[in-house]
């Protein structure tokens, strides 16, 4: 279980807000630190992998509990 | 009490709005010699500050004015070149859309509040401002210069940038730390954007792909989703950019955009296109819109076209589902209606039903659908009208329905249009088709304009397979070659005729269609079993659906069906 530098809640909020707010998070990180990022839009699964895919950050992890998606991304 | 001033040149500015004003002052006093004077009529109130200030900062010379009734005269005197300078932009400015995305993520994380200064006239600011912004008209500036902290960035906004830079100098002057915000109010809207692009509906897209209006789209979703399935069309262009690389910029957008014309921006649900396309709009794109609803509601729209009139004042329409290539139909008479192979987008049909003063008797669907989920059990439901299905397809269904056999003829209105159900196997094994009027064929997934169907999406092409050829080449084949063939698909957007329908007649498809004109059997069998298409999304589940072994919610529902349709054997 990766250690948590810092959470971005975007529940309720629709594209492009959750990754506008996750890289905005990013952007103050230091690589290796690891971002949380909770949202309910459904369509922000495939836009953040695909995303963290092109980007120099690792995907580290998904889940989704009732409705409520989580995403851990390691900053690269 | 008049006073006459002597003026070399008199300028009208009545009426005129900052930064007019100034603008046409500036103009006039370049046909000025040094030492002359201009007399500035003006009306607008706000001048007063501007003309000072501009004045100022050019080094000309504001000798003063007169009030008088209908408005204003200021005196200025034009400076040697040596006294002149240029009225030179402010720096460091900032831009609209800058100055908003700081506003946002200070709102967002709880940083110290942006200190914007409005610099307008108390009823322009009145009439709408930043919120949270201080009004300091600009003429008071220098008078009330301690409600401001010298500690605070201030950003400082008028309605073009022009009088918020004479401000920031002034503030520059008093040892403030001044940004001027360009353009300012004039083209701040509520939005997100300074610049805001204007909405396109699906059905404003589907009628520009049918009179082959040229548009261009720049498609923000995932590469994987557009490369599955995007808007098509002979007079449509598109590029990918995904949305998450146009965030901080539209720039890497703009070497795929075309030079001139409309660009539409769309995206999975609307937002994500609306962000982009109002930084299109910012960035300068005249007619930027973005797709109003995005895809899921492209996938949802129903364009209605009229087919023709039927005997005794009937009407047949064909619903053409651009997002998914699928068609249905209504059979209008006498106020009863109806309703061939629906789609889920129940409320659209009965809203048409209902527009047309017709009451849904009959949901008919020609088959178990794989590709789409049908509206019609649902329709009937909620009109008391009868549900029809072909009984070799209901198998497992868990819901009574009215079996569809050849035979058994179904009337609308009083005048008799028939519908006369026609045994043809082939994509499903209850596969039937239906004589409208004598007239029309709706061949359901059997026979389509430019392709034949498949047999495969209930797992059994080869089973199948001697069915569907049977269907086309001996049953169909015996029926009159006048006969329209109106179809429950479309496979490219080039099958649509000028007014938006897709039909054709019995005896040109046995001439031109490729799947008609397969003389041997065994070429036939492994042109519709074998190297077909990808099967059409969760086709399993929509099935399930369709025999109502599943109840997914709206969202599932939407999600199962997104994608192209591929009920064709040619439906790469």
């Amino acid at each position: 279980m990766a250690n948590i530098d810092k959470t971005v809640d975007t529940k309720g909020l629709a594209c492009p807000m959750p990754l506008v707010k996750a890289k905005r998070a990013l952007d103050g990180m230091q690589a290796g630190q690891v971002l949380e990022l909770l949202a309910t839009d459904r369509g922000a699964l495939n836009d953040f992998q695909a995303w963290v895919k092109q980007s120099p950050n690792e995907w580290i992890s998904h889940e989704e509990t009732s409705g409520v998606f989580r995403f851990l991304i390691r900053k690269g | 009490m008049t006073r006459s001033v002597v003026a070399n040149h008199a300028l009208d500015c009545k009426g005129l709005a900052c930064p007019m004003p100034v603008v046409r002052t500036k103009q006039a006093m370049e046909t000025l010699k040094p030492g002359e004077v201009i007399e500035v009529q003006a009306t607008d109130e706000g001048s007063l500050a501007d003309l000072q200030g501009w004045a100022k900062g050019t080094g000309h010379q504001y000798l003063g004015n007169l009030r008088e009734e209908g408005g204003l005269k200021h005196y200025i005197r034009k400076a040697s070149a040596e006294e002149a300078r240029e009225d030179e932009p402010f720096s460091p400015e900032i831009g609209n859309g800058a100055l908003r995305e700081l506003l946002e993520s200070a709102a967002d994380d709880g940083k110290p509040t942006i200190r914007i200064l409005d610099v307008r006239e108390p009823a322009e600011f009145a009439f709408g401002h930043i919120p949270g912004a201080v009004s300091i008209p600009f003429g008071e500036l220098e008078n009330r210069l301690g409600e401001l902290d010298r500690s605070e960035q201030i950003y400082v906004v008028c309605r073009t940038g022009r009088r918020s830079a004479m401000a920031c100098r002034t503030l520059q002057e008093h040892g403030f730390g001044a940004i001027n915000v360009v353009p300012g109010m004039s083209e701040w809207a509520d939005g997100t954007r300074s610049r805001q692009a204007a909405p396109m509906t699906p059905g404003e897209a589907a009628r520009a792909i049918i009179a082959r209006t040229p548009l261009f789209i720049l498609d923000v979703r995932n590469a994987d989703a557009y490369t599955d399935w995007k808007i098509e069309g002979p007079s449509i262009a598109s590029a990918n950019v995904p949305y998450f690389e146009l965030l901080e910029g539209v720039e890497p957008a703009l070497p795929y955009l075309p030079e001139e014309g409309t660009i539409l921006v769309a995206c999975a649900k609307e937002g994500s296109s609306r962000y982009v396309a109002d930084g299109l709009a910012e960035a300068g794109r005249n007619d930027v819109r973005y797709l109003e609803g995005g895809m899921k509601a492209w996938s949802e729209h129903l364009e209605p076209v009229k087919i023709g009139d039927l005997n005794g004042g009937g009407e047949l329409y064909q619903f053409v589902r651009p997002g998914k290539g699928c068609l249905s139909y209504m059979i209008v008479s006498e106020g009863e209606a109806a309703v061939v192979d629906a789609p889920r987008m129940t409320g659209a049909i009965a809203g048409f039903a209902a527009g047309k003063g017709a009451v849904i008797r009959h949901t008919i669907d020609t088959h178990l659908h794989a590709d789409h989920i049908s509206g019609g059990r649902e329709i009937a439901e909620e009109a008391g009208a009868t549900y029809w299905l072909p009984a070799k397809d209901a198998d497992e269904v868990v819901f009574s329905y009215e079996p569809l056999e050849e035979g058994r003829t179904i009337k609308v209105g009083r005048t008799e249009i028939a519908i006369q159900p026609i045994y043809s196997p082939g994509h499903t094994i209850g596969s039937t088709s239906l004589i409208v009027d004598d007239r029309y064929l709706l061949s359901g997934d059997i026979l389509f304009v430019a392709s034949i169907g498949r047999p495969d999406l209930a797992g059994q092409a080869e089973a199948w397979s001697g069915d569907l050829r049977r269907t086309l080449y001996e049953i169909y084949k015996r029926l009159p070659g006048r006969l329209i063939v109106l179809p429950a698909h479309y496979g490219q957007p080039e099958e649509l005729a000028e007014d938006g329908s897709v039909s054709a007649k019995l005896e040109d498809l046995y001439a031109n269609n490729p799947g008609l004109n397969i003389a041997d059997e065994a070429a036939f069998d492994n042109a519709v079993t074998a190297d077909l298409p990808p099967q059409p999304n969760a086709y399993k589940q929509i099935r399930q659906t369709n025999m109502g072994r599943l109840t997914p919610d709206e969202e599932e529902q939407r999600e199962m069906e997104i994608g192209p349709n591929r009920c064709a054997i040619h439906d790469k």
